[in-house]
């Protein structure tokens, strides 16, 4: 935990020198996620546009995908765990990009479901969007968590 | 049979008691006291700072925002004791895990310390105390998975086991 503590140090010191600073990681993650939901609402049926970061339903609410809604910070707190316990670096690595990729997928669903949030309850927009990540991130966090920590025991035994 | 029922299910049973225990004593009684100590307290110590032309602060009910001139989002701190606390900590009262639950009140006493001084600090242009509260905003949300992480791990090796031997 020391250790897994110390990069969440280390990652958000990175972060506000470089990262933040020069924008470009934060802006591709919430314009491309925006862009992706919006394909797919499009596929569905809904009269949707995007701006940038902005999406719109026609007639309702937009939503902003702000830096603090890329999940920038859940991928590194998600690999810092990985990183922090010991195991097969070749599955470390695998469980990293694979976990990463996985958060990536998952905002863009909850993305759209903020926005389809704005047409059916609107009303607890704030509620829902407060509790996401328990619906959205936190399951699939824990539950990869897990089989690391499973996969890291069976290396150490064998 | 019923005993062995019992038995297979107890550590479900507790940890469903020790949640709804701990999340109605939030609602009903923490809640509302954090936004109480908030709102009479900690907001106007802060918000006074706010008649300063480079400083902005705003708060909500469990929470402080500042922002400065040449910042493009505002830092700040929530009031600590909240549902991140009660929830990880129901969880390892359900397990029995003493240890792990003092360290989780002792980090949410220094989050009454550290936080709000650093707060301070950066109202008063101390940019390190910036990036100071940037650190805890990520290190809360890092605990929270962790604490949430051990304790359900622990309860699921304990349901394993009760269903192994029953």
């Amino acid at each position: 935990m020391i250790k897994a503590v110390l990069f969440y140090i280390f990652w958000q010191i990175l972060y506000d020198l470089f990262i933040y600073t020069d924008g470009r990681l934060d802006q591709f993650l919430a314009v491309s996620v925006a862009f992706i939901a919006k394909f797919f609402l499009s596929f569905f049926g809904w009269d949707i546009s995007v701006l940038g970061r902005l999406i719109v339903i026609d007639g309702y609410r937009g939503v902003e995908v702000l830096n603090e809604c890329n999940a920038l910070t859940l991928m590194a707190l998600y690999s810092g765990f990985i990183i922090s316990f010991q195991g097969p670096n070749k599955d470390r690595a695998l469980f990293i990009l694979g976990g990463i990729g996985i958060i990536y997928i998952l905002n863009i669903f909850r993305i759209i479901a903020f926005s389809l949030a704005t047409v059916y309850f609107q009303k607890y927009w704030n509620l829902f969007h407060e509790f996401s990540a328990f619906i959205f991130f936190y399951p699939f966090i824990l539950t990869l968590w897990y089989q690391w920590t499973l996969l890291s025991e069976k290396n150490i035994k064998s | 049979m019923d005993i062995i029922k019992r038995k297979k299910y107890q550590i479900v049973n507790r940890t469903i008691c020790s949640i709804v225990f701990f999340l109605t004593c939030y609602f009903v009684l923490i809640r509302p006291l954090r936004v109480y100590v908030n709102k009479n307290y900690i907001a106007p110590f802060y918000l006074s700072f706010d008649q300063d032309q480079n400083t902005s602060v705003s708060s909500t009910d469990r929470r402080i925002n500042i922002l400065l001139e040449g910042y493009s989002s505002p830092r700040g701190f929530g009031i600590p004791f909240g549902g991140y606390f009660w929830l990880p900590l129901s969880l390892f009262i359900a397990t029995r895990q003493k240890m792990a639950s003092k360290i989780l009140i002792l980090y949410h006493l220094l989050l009454g310390i550290i936080p709000p001084y650093l707060a301070f600090l950066f109202i008063n242009n101390i940019n390190w105390a910036g990036k100071g509260l940037k650190v805890n905003e990520t290190l809360f949300q890092g605990v929270f998975l962790i604490s949430l992480f051990i304790s359900l791990r622990t309860i699921f090796e304990i349901f394993k086991k009760d269903n192994k031997y029953s």
